[in-house]
């Protein structure tokens, strides 16, 4: 009875070991395979679909996102390829992705490589359709390499006849290869340039300083560039000298309008003194008593020094005069 | 005309073995459905089957597993294609190396064990003696023997594929710089369930072949105890052919499936 029991513990063990195995064996495939994890579906039709198979690996960005689920004609030149996509891709894929099949590999499966596209765009949903890439095939490569290298025979030969052209010292660029003085001028209008060069290199550093000195506000135009309260102040100016030019303008006029009226007018005082004789004389004579009364007045006032009573006066002053 | 009467006389033989093994079987179905179930004495063959073998199956799948790796690794360095290594091996065991290699292990052990058996028991009256106490020797010898076979062979598959590819790893690891991890995602990643569905179907058959083929010989076992030998040795090599004649059916079918 021990020995029957042992024996079904052990077979036990192993059968369980077995199934557990096989079990993990199911899962694992299943789940490379998507049948275990949330998926949606998408579709992309191509030209061709060079050997793709039902279940080959689909990628979104080089990881392995889900299978490929249906592979339909649809006619002769579209065919029409469901993808099984895992369901947490589906927030990441955007509806301008584009899918295009290639080789995992060189002698891998082929897969289906889904990119994202151009630009912003909103979320796949599922069902969507996305664009499909289809590379170009191998025929059509080299029979694009063909013609390319007759071109690329024909420009050779045309390169060719231009260098022989040009060693004779055919045409403009002949003549420019050939001819020594032209190199020589050339290599004079280089040394020129260079020269103009130099001095422009050495204006743009005066330039720079000036632009720096003018930058640092510490002078009067980087003041007015950079200040922005002197803008206002010079606009207050400017207004002020407009509204004083306005009234010296006014009373130019009006100063004008006096002068006239005294030299000018019929009635004025200038033209009144000339013609009336009388009063010419009056007015002389007037002048000639208002001098000699000033004389007289200095005298007075001289004599005025030398009086005792105010000579202390006289004698302050011009000490005070001398002391200055 | 003597070698024209032998060669009809073969060839009436192999057509009365194919009837008998077929009414052998039909009675093996006929029988398993019927009371009493002996399952006392079907889990004691799944043990001497089963457990029994493991030990055998999982070394010749270790040495398997290696020597299929060390094999096919510098062809693959030569390509640059070293890393499809886990996934070749692993293809290479779960779908044809695993199964055949348990199967044909099982057939020389397990085949060769049960003619030997059931010859020794049916040369020495003992199969006879007990139809005379009433107990139903077929039911009781044959139908436990060849379920255990048929379910057992399966379970010892995939116990001898992990091992056989724990053994590549081993190799792997050690020729090149592989982990653990890598290695068994790189054997998943290539693999299908129309790798491992067919491979586990057909390892029923194979179960049952060798149980029936085992049973059929010793159970009809004559001559003493050299029909014993004999009935063990045809056990093992008849067993051996009908297992790759199966195996090839099996392909084919599955071919149709994987195909589909």
């Amino acid at each position: 009875m021990q020995k029957t029991t042992s024996q079904k513990t052990k077979l036990g063990i192993m059968v369980l070991s077995g199934v557990l195995l096989f079990t993990i064996a199911i899962y694992l495939i299943g789940e490379k395979q998507s049948f275990f994890t949330q998926s949606f579906e998408i579709t992309s039709v191509f030209k061709n679909v060079k050997g793709l198979r039902l279940g080959n690996n689909v990628r979104y960005l080089g990881i392995n996102a889900g299978n490929v689920e249906s592979i339909d004609i649809i006619n002769d030149t579209a065919i029409k390829v469901t993808l099984k996509m895992d369901l947490k891709t589906k927030s990441f894929i955007k509806k301008n992705a584009f899918a295009k099949i290639s080789s995992d590999g060189l002698v891998g499966d082929m897969v289906v490589n889904i990119e994202p596209g151009p630009g912003f765009s909103e979320g796949i949903e599922d069902n969507d359709q996305i664009m499909a890439y289809d590379p170009i095939a191998t025929y059509e490569m080299l029979s694009t390499l063909s013609e390319t290298n007759e071109n690329a025979a024909m420009v050779t030969a045309g390169i060719l006849q231009i260098t022989n052209s040009i060693n004779k010292g055919e045409g403009t660029l002949g003549m420019l290869v050939n001819d020594r003085k032209v190199a020589q001028d050339i290599r004079q209008i280089i040394k020129n340039l260079k020269e103009t060069t130099r001095r422009s290199a050495t204006l743009m550093e005066k330039l720079e300083d000036v632009s720096t000195l003018i930058k640092s506000d510490q002078n009067l135009m980087g003041v007015m560039l950079n200040d922005t309260s002197i803008a206002s102040k010079v606009r207050l100016l400017i207004n002020d000298l407009n509204s004083t030019g306005k009234e010296f303008n006014t009373m130019s006029k009006t100063l004008n309008s006096l002068i006239n009226d005294l030299a000018c007018g019929e009635n004025s005082l200038v033209n009144t003194v000339a013609h009336d004789s009388l009063l010419k004389n009056d007015l002389k004579e007037t002048l000639e008593n208002i001098n000699s009364g000033s004389q007289k007045f200095d005298e007075n006032m001289e004599a005025l020094k030398h009086h005792p009573l105010f000579k202390g006066y006289f004698k302050d002053k011009k000490d005070k005069k001398r002391k200055n | 005309m003597n070698y024209q009467a032998y060669i009809i006389e073969q060839v009436k033989r192999f057509f009365i073995t194919v009837g008998d093994v077929s009414y052998f079987t039909g009675r093996f179905f006929k029988e398993v459905v019927s009371r009493p179930v002996e399952f006392q004495e079907f889990v004691k063959q799944c043990y001497m089957v089963g457990y029994k073998s493991l030990p055998l199956v999982a070394t010749t799948s270790l040495i398997m597993g290696m020597v299929l790796t060390l094999q096919t690794r510098p062809t693959l360095v030569d390509f640059g294609a070293v890393s499809l290594m886990p996934s070749m091996v692993g293809i290479s065991i779960v779908r044809e190396i695993g199964p055949v290699i348990t199967a044909l292990i099982c057939a020389g052990k397990v085949g060769s064990g049960i003619g030997a058996e059931l010859g020794s028991m049916r040369v020495t009256e003992q199969i006879d003696a007990m139809e005379v106490s009433g107990t139903n020797p077929f039911k009781y010898l044959v139908v436990t023997r060849i379920l255990a076979t048929t379910i057992t062979l399966p379970i010892l598959v995939v116990l001898g594929d992990t091992v056989g590819l724990t053994g590549s790893f081993i190799v792997e690891n050690i020729k090149g710089s592989v982990s653990f991890t890598l290695f068994f995602n790189l054997v998943f990643d290539y693999l299908s369930y129309g790798d491992l569905l067919p491979s586990i179907i057909k390892s029923f058959f194979f179960g049952f072949a060798i149980g029936v083929i085992g049973c059929y010989k010793g159970y009809n076992a004559q001559r003493g105890t050299a029909g014993v030998g004999l009935a063990a040795n045809s056990a093992v090599v008849i067993t051996s052919m009908l297992l790759f004649f199966i195996d090839f059916l099996a392909v084919l079918v599955a071919d149709i499936f994987y195909e589909l």
